[in-house]
């Protein structure tokens, strides 16, 4: 198990390695990304001379090969650079700056981690409750109809979702109770309700932390998205189960219903689940860029779009890694719940 | 004797009289009237009562509501260190409330004196004498001199300085020796108040180039984000990608008097139009910087004030006459007869602006002139270029990713392709797009609007020029813009124009199909706020009716 584990983390640094390595050498070798680079120091309307001698004198210095020693020993230690869109450090606590101590990349992993904890918090005991509730009875009326919702949702992009929640739920002119009569005010008014308490804003402004307003809609647009998927892949797992030979025998010998969806299948079928649930993680790393830009969230997401399209060599090396970080880290915690979920590889 | 109707009490430029005459018979917009005018030293109204029309009166303050920070969404850049070296308006728009330019570039298209109190040019526009006003103190305590005004100036000549777009704008002060402002090019009395400029060449763009936005007035040797300045307002806080924000500073004396707004926010949400309107919705913003053609209707339909200015602001899709097979000028000819200018306004911009003739200059200019009417002519393009041989040739046309750029440059490829040519379009986003607009071989690109038709053309197609992206290379165009440049009576350059103008259009290097009208919305609660046709923010006189 632990040998197991090294090998991951092992691989893990060599994964960074090569990335970092060719990242590197894409940006440093390509003359147009250079020239981006330089125009984040000399303005838009540069013309490409003066970018030119701006990166011979101040990238292409040195041999390929030193100025990746460099950065690399650098970021080692912690020293990630300075972001040259957001003009401020992008790792670390430092003392000396003025207003923003944390580094970009972790004040906006801050904010999107606290995303990611409402989204999952909310997306999978949802999902797991509609793929079981699915799959317990496989072809059932309850079944087609969760599913179908499930495919719907899943095919529904976050960009296409994010839209319509925002017309319905945060636009003042279009917003779905003035369409939608409230009984009650109805009756007695015969009048259409405001219902401010059902009024969402759609831009985060996180002025004062991050607050309920700035996550609703997000979160709703996420979670939407993901339920689906999750929910789909339990009902195949849950269903799959419940036609085994193990379940049969389990109904058979008189068990109660629920003692066997209980006790026998439900732990066999959150297997497959799991290991969906931990492949999310990377999935909300992109899935993030689409909705926080969307919602001028100020996370992880909206930082890798602005540096991508800004051409912020330093942030887009700080991004990557940091996504190869997540991407490894759970799929190690992936591999390592699924050997304790399943005693057949335990034996092993 | 002092001149009333000149800001220095100087008697009135000798060709004044000549505009207002040519206004009064029509042959001068009043706009245009208005610009030139005021650029040679006239009150705004004195210029107005030339045309016997009295000044519009200032926003009467007397029911003004004191307090009420306004808060405007608009893109934060990196780079808020040295006003010269600006390359966006947002730069400018946040530094402008605590530095100020010495000339303003008003919604009405005159030029009044802000941190002067005015010049006067001598006949031939070479020698310009800059009044410093009198009272503008520093937000340390100090003084404005005239010797400041001038350590600025020398700055802006400081060609060899990377980025520094201003030097373009006072060209006619550097010596090509030095890359620097000619020795006593500029000359300082601060006994006077005054600064003298005795420029190499004529130049009538001096005082319109003194109202842009990298030409603020800095103190010297501190950087722009150190926040000392002359205005009103004080930087707060700037973080680029996010946000900034400005108090009003009580603590020093402004010189223009009421400042209404106890301060600004300016918040950026990206370049998503959706999260702007959704920070409409929410309350979040007030004022927008500038509302894209494609969600006017939108932001009407929602219940905002809509402002409107229309301008120079324009989008060219020029060739690069260098490269094959563009050095064609007759496949050019084909390739411009081929569009509809009026079918780009309407599919590129909503039809929200005005049509252009592929040369750059328009009626916002005061010597435009106006050449005879040209149109499509597909049937001729066709037959042209299948005779030429490019019939089924491949052409790159490259455009940025999203807007009016996106849409206006589909429609050229769109109308190419019905000519016979074959057009791959390549789309780009910014920080690729912008790495080699000046060498694209065929591509769209936007320009704003300058107050004279001189000054674009000087900055775009005069040969070898920095922003020279058609690499158009005419000795003989060089020749009469410089002549045009050198001529202050309007009616005289108008003539040399018409000449420039048929050049430019017989030359075919550009499409350049309309120009655009800027909008703008914002809350009910705005008041005093008019749309800027460089996108300057003037919040001084802004207050909210809350």
């Amino acid at each position: 198990m632990l040998a197991f584990a090294f090998r991951r983390i092992l691989l893990a640094f060599v994964t960074i390695l090569v990335l970092t390595a060719t990242i590197f050498t894409l940006i440093n070798t390509n003359q147009n990304t250079l020239r981006a680079i330089a125009i984040n120091e000399l303005g838009p309307q540069t013309p490409a001379e003066d970018l030119d001698s701006w990166v011979a004198d101040n990238v292409l210095t040195k041999p390929l090969v030193v100025r990746y020693g460099e950065w690399l020993s650098g970021f080692a230690v912690g020293d990630w650079g300075e972001s040259a869109v957001f003009r401020r450090h992008i790792f670390g606590y430092d003392a000396e700056a003025g207003r923003n101590k944390w580094g970009v990349i972790n004040e906006r992993l801050y904010a999107t981690g606290i995303l990611a904890f409402w989204v999952f918090l909310i997306m999978v005991p949802v999902a797991l409750l509609i793929g079981i509730f699915a799959g317990v009875r496989e072809g059932s009326l309850r079944d087609r109809g969760l599913s179908t919702l499930s495919i719907m949702t899943t095919a529904t992009p976050e960009y296409i979702s994010g839209i319509l929640f925002m017309v319905a739920l945060a636009s003042r002119k279009y917003h779905i109770f003035n369409h939608i009569p409230d009984i009650p005010t109805w009756i007695s008014t015969g009048q259409y309700a405001t219902l401010d308490s059902f009024y969402f804003k759609a831009v985060a402004n996180m002025r004062n932390g991050i607050s309920f307003e700035d996550l609703f809609l997000p979160v709703l647009t996420m979670v939407v998205y993901g339920v689906g998927y999750i929910a789909r892949m339990t009902r195949a797992s849950m269903a799959e189960v419940m036609s085994s030979q193990y379940v049969r025998t389990a109904i058979l010998k008189g068990l109660p219903r629920g003692t066997v969806i209980r006790r026998h299948a439900l732990r066999n079928a959150l297997i497959a689940p799991f290991t969906v649930i931990m492949l999310q993680f990377p999935w909300m790393l992109t899935g993030v860029v689409i909705v926080e830009v969307m919602f001028a969230y100020k996370g992880f997401g909206q930082a890798l779009f602005v540096a991508s399209t800004n051409m912020d060599f330093n942030m887009i090396m700080a991004c990557s890694i940091v996504s190869v970080v997540v991407v490894l880290l759970t799929q190690l915690i992936s591999d390592l719940g699924y050997v304790l979920l399943n005693p057949r590889l335990r034996l092993r | 004797m002092v001149d009333k109707r000149t800001l220095t009490g100087a008697p009135l430029h000798p060709s004044v009289e000549g505009f207002a005459k040519a206004a009064r018979e029509g042959r001068l917009s009043r706009r245009e009237f208005l610009a030139q005018a005021t650029a040679l030293g006239v009150t705004a109204t004195a210029a107005y009562g030339m045309l016997g029309l009295a000044a519009p009166a200032a926003e009467a303050a007397s029911h003004a509501k004191q307090g009420g920070r306004l808060k405007v969404s608009m893109i934060i850049k990196a780079n808020f260190t040295d006003a010269r070296i600006f390359d966006w308006s947002e730069l400018g728009n946040v530094a402008r409330h605590f530095l100020e330019p010495l000339v303003r570039w008003t919604p009405d298209f005159t030029f009044t004196p802000h941190l002067l109190s005015g010049w006067t040019a001598n006949a031939d526009a070479t020698q310009y004498v800059l009044s410093v006003r009198e009272g503008v103190m520093w937000n340390n305590g100090e003084a404005l001199t005239a010797s400041q005004v001038a350590w600025n100036i020398e700055r802006w000549a400081e060609a060899d300085v990377d980025g520094n777009s201003m030097a373009a704008r006072v060209a006619s002060l550097i010596d090509p020796d030095t890359n620097k402002a000619k020795a006593g090019s500029i000359v300082a009395d601060d006994a006077a108040g005054t600064v003298t400029l005795n420029l190499i060449k004529p130049d009538i763009s001096v005082i319109a180039g003194m109202s842009d936005y990298p030409a603020l007035i800095q103190y010297p040797g501190k950087s722009v984000s150190e926040g000392v300045g002359t205005g009103p307002f004080r930087l707060t806080n700037y973080e680029p990608e996010v946000g900034a924000s400005l108090d009003r500073n009580d603590d020093h004396a402004w010189w223009g008097g009421d400042v209404y707004l106890d301060g600004i926010d300016y918040i950026d949400f990206g370049t998503d139009p959706a999260a702007e309107v959704g920070a409409f919705e929410a309350g979040e913003v007030h004022l927008n910087f500038q509302t894209d053609a494609e969600q006017v209707a939108t932001m009407d339909d929602l219940g905002f004030e809509r402002y409107e200015v229309a301008t120079g602001a324009t989008i060219v899709v020029r060739m690069h006459t260098d490269t094959a097979p563009y050095d064609n000028k007759a496949l050019r000819q084909a390739i411009v007869k081929a569009v509809s200018n009026e079918d780009l306004l309407a599919l590129g911009n909503n039809g929200l602006g005005l049509v252009a003739e592929n040369h750059h200059v328009g009626p916002m200019h005061e010597e435009y002139a106006k050449l005879p009417p040209i149109s499509r002519d597909m049937e001729a393009a066709k037959k042209e270029i299948a005779d030429l041989g490019f019939a089924g040739t491949t052409l790159d046309l490259y455009s940025l990713d999203a807007g009016y750029r996106l849409l206006t440059t589909d429609a050229v490829g769109a109308q190419l392709e019905e000519a016979g040519l074959n057009i791959n379009r390549i789309v780009m986003p910014g920080s690729t797009f912008w790495t080699n607009w000046t060498t694209h071989s065929f591509s769209s690109t936007n320009w704003n609007g300058r107050p004279l038709g001189t000054q674009v053309l000087s900055l775009a197609y005069r040969s070898g020029v920095k922003w020279n992206e058609t690499a158009y290379n005419n000795p003989e165009f060089d020749a009469l813009l410089d002549k045009a440049e050198a001529t202050a009576d309007v009616e005289a350059r108008r003539a040399i124009m018409a000449k420039i103008e048929a050049m430019l259009q017989d030359d075919a290097i550009m499409i350049q199909p309309y120009w655009r009208s800027l909008f703008a919305h914002s809350t009910p609660e705005v008041q005093g706020f008019r749309m800027h046709q460089a996108f300057e923010h003037h919040f001084e006189k802004v207050w909210l009716d809350a």
